[in-house]
């Protein structure tokens, strides 16, 4: 338990620059968007450039980690449980402060969050998803960087392919079931992302996100087991 | 006590068996010395025992407890391995620090004393540091770990003979404050020979031999002087390896008393063998 709770810190001293970095960027823009509040028309939202952040950081949370880890003779368990926790944790912090950063601009009119453009306003709610939804950007960037770790160059070619496949493959099958496929699936993510009903309801994105991140993390587990340490 | 016990441990990679059907036991609190060939399976049974690598078949244990996955064994090695693992942004003072996270009985003045006598500056980086100054480095993590087994993977790459000669004074001396288990890989085998009480040698994946550096040395005797002298007194004996100079012929006879008198009356010098010759004696034939 010791050693889990170490490398967590660890996972998080090593994210904390970006971070860091990051909040000092988005200070910068909040003084120009006080600055220019009712000169300009228009309405900006800071959301989304942490939900970036954090998939950038969950693409560069694992090789270098996974070496020192290794470095330290810490088992691929121990490493898989910190680096998870540790992007929970991050979701949790950056979750707070977008919140505290959201409620301070939402005195000017010229700001509107990410999360109340989609689903209105409902603080509660805004939490949970911004969390939930930053939780699951890390975890999807980790998952993307060990299918390239594990991968041999041929496969790093074909995983690199593959979501430029994706849109013709839909639509050759899409065409195939006369418009099924895609009527199901934009059906699903209405239903996914809580537009299904008449006001939009932010709850089902939430379990949506943490659903999706516990897949990420099974596919996780079974891409670190046995992986090997490639210095 | 820390035993380290290997059962039939092989390791293969694609088409290339590494290890094949290692047997070995170590029983604790000694320095052995793992020599063998390049390509001989060395750095593939250090990766094994730090569970670095998964076994294709057999067992590996540290009293009695297998190491695969295992953090309560793990965290009692310390692995200087030969490729540089650590960020390499990081900087050499906060590598310590975190070490001392995973290693509860990590020395801090201790690793600070020995980077002021090696001259390493702890407010560099990890990519800044050269070859040598690299394996000071791990070396000195390794050194101050205060782990009960610790393994060197060619402690002295890039080190200059002052800094070997003082690595190994410091391998010996931390070994006598407090006896643990040190598995030494190295090419260098007559500079670390006096501070190796057992020897392995690996070759092509199989382990050739493991005995105590003293037996090893006593069984085998070097013979030399006038070549045709020398090939009189080998005949029926059996010797492992010839180096000739001009007239001038030596021998390792393996086994078997010294036929001093022979010896004396073909005016031969017996000696005791180098390590390193017996070594290439060994794996070259």
């Amino acid at each position: 338990m010791a050693r889990i709770w170490s490398f967590t810190k660890y996972q998080l001293r090593d994210y904390r620059t970006a971070v860091l970095v990051f909040y000092l960027v988005l200070a910068a823009i909040v003084a120009l968007l006080v600055g220019i509040n009712g000169r300009v028309e228009g309405q900006a939202s800071l959301s989304g450039g942490s939900i970036i952040l954090v998939f950038v950081i969950g693409l560069n949370c694992f090789k270098s980690s996974f070496l020192f880890a290794q470095a330290n003779n810490i088992s691929r368990r121990v490493f898989y449980l910190a680096t998870l926790l540790s992007l929970v944790g991050l979701g949790i912090i950056m979750g707070a402060v977008d919140m505290i950063i959201d409620a301070a601009l939402d005195r000017l009119p010229i700001y509107l969050g990410l999360f109340e453009q989609v689903y209105g306003k409902a603080p509660l709610a805004k939490g949970l998803w911004t969390t939930a939804f930053l939780v699951f950007a890390g975890s999807l960037g980790w998952m993307i960087t060990m299918i390239y770790y594990r991968s041999s160059s041929l496969w790093k070619v074909v995983v690199s392919l593959t979501p430029v496949l994706v849109i013709p493959v839909l639509s050759l099958l899409n065409r195939l079931t006369s418009g099924k496929l895609m009527f199901s699936l934009f059906a699903f993510l209405k239903w996914a992302f809580g537009f299904a009903g008449e006001t939009p309801n932010p709850y089902p994105a939430v379990v949506t996100f943490l659903v999706g991140s516990a897949l990420i993390w099974a596919v996780n587990a079974v891409l670190l087991y046995r992986a090997p340490v490639k210095a | 006590m820390s035993r380290i016990e290997l059962r039939g441990l092989s390791k293969r990679y694609g088409h290339n068996l590494a290890l094949s059907e290692v047997d070995l036991a170590l029983e604790g609190q000694k320095i052995y010395g793992l020599l063998g060939r390049n390509g001989a399976g060395k750095t593939t049974l250090l990766n094994l025992l730090t569970a670095k690598t998964h076994p294709t078949l057999g067992t590996i244990t540290i009293d009695g407890e297998p190491v695969w996955e295992n953090d309560a064994v793990l965290g009692r090695v310390f692995y200087m391995t030969e490729a540089n693992l650590y960020p390499p942004s990081l900087r050499v003072r906060e590598a310590f620090y975190w070490t001392v996270q995973f290693y509860s009985k990590f020395q801090m003045p201790y690793a600070e004393d020995l980077a002021r006598r090696f001259e390493l500056d702890i407010r560099k980086r990890v990519k800044e540091l050269s070859t040598g100054y690299a394996s000071i480095f791990k070396a000195i993590l390794a050194l101050a770990s205060g782990a009960p087994i610790l393994l060197f993977d060619e402690p002295v790459l890039g080190l200059d003979a002052n800094h070997r000669e003082m690595l190994y004074k410091e391998i010996l001396a931390n070994y006598i404050e407090e006896p643990k288990t040190v598995l030494i890989s190295t090419h260098l085998i007559d500079e670390i020979a006096d501070i190796l009480e057992e020897v392995i040698i690996l070759n092509r994946g199989r382990v050739m031999l493991h005995q105590p550096v003293e037996e090893l040395l006593e069984s085998a005797y070097a013979v030399s002087g006038e070549a045709s002298k020398v090939d009189q007194y080998i005949q029926g004996k059996n010797y492992l390896s010839e180096e000739r100079l001009q007239n001038f012929k030596s021998v390792i006879v393996l086994g078997g008393a010294v036929d001093r008198a022979l010896a004396k009356s073909l005016d031969l010098e017996i000696g005791r063998p180098e390590l390193q010759k017996l070594f290439i004696a060994l794996t070259s034939s």
